[in-house]
């Protein structure tokens, strides 16, 4: 979750390896902004690429039934976006499910036109299908990954070439700070054996605030 | 905070919830 090593623009980003191959993955040498990794693009803003705007840890909690790492990459980004917060937190559901909530939060409601995007990277060899009426991914290699997007209900679906190592899907989100200050996205990614293999029944939950 | 229930067959139930009380105090709860 840093932004640090290469110098690349990765905060809060992710990779996946599971059944015998790599599903989620880093775009390789030569692409070190964040839009090129496993991480967000805030209302067309992408991070800085700079140690002093390097992310940090906000806790770790690990247990025989999860484990649960939160990554605060607000300082990041520009300060023109007035960006608050971007939490992400993640659990680890062993032993093939990951919950990620992506908590943020803005100094204003925008109206602005620019995305926000979830970016998922992929190897070329794997194939990729996009549901965008159930809002699933999916990700075919050796193994598979299934992401479900809970909430919220994404603008758009993208699907391109990154460079030799590696494809990208987004999905995007427009307004993400049209209605409010504060939204969240909501993603459950699980590692399938084959693509037959029953997947989770996943559903939102409101909790408290 | 949201977060997502989760039922894969094998666990019975799995819910995670994610809770921001505005304060510090952020933690996970996961019921199986």
């Amino acid at each position: 979750m840093s932004n640090y090593g290469h110098t690349h623009a990765q905060a809060n980003a992710f990779d996946i390896y599971g059944m015998g191959s790599y599903l989620a993955v880093p775009p390789s040498y030569g692409q070190l902004e964040s839009s090129s990794h496993n991480t967000l693009t805030i209302e067309g803003a992408s991070q800085q690429r700079n140690p002093i705007h390097e992310a940090r840890i906000l806790k770790t909690d690990l247990k025989k039934e999860y484990a649960y790492i939160a990554g605060d990459a607000t300082n990041s980004y520009p300060s023109s976006i007035g960006l608050d917060r971007w939490y992400r937190h993640v659990a680890y559901l062993p032993p093939n499910i990951f919950v990620m909530v992506d908590e943020l939060k803005s100094s204003r409601i925008s109206n602005s036109d620019l995305p926000t995007k979830w970016q998922l990277n992929y190897l070329p060899e794997s194939v990729t299908t996009i549901d965008s009426f159930n809002h699933v991914i999916t990700i075919s290699n050796q193994g598979f990954l299934k992401t479900n997007i809970l909430y919220p209900i994404p603008t758009s679906y993208e699907n391109k070439r990154l460079s030799w190592a590696a494809r990208q899907v987004i999905a995007r989100f427009d307004n993400i700070f049209g209605t409010g200050k504060e939204n969240q996205i909501v993603t459950v990614l699980s590692v399938l054996e084959n693509n037959t293999a029953q997947a989770p029944q996943v559903r939102l939950v409101k909790g408290e605030t | 905070m949201m977060g997502a229930e989760i039922d894969d067959g094998k666990v019975s139930r799995a819910a995670v919830f994610f809770l921001n009380s505005g304060k510090e105090n952020r933690y996970i709860s996961a019921q199986f």
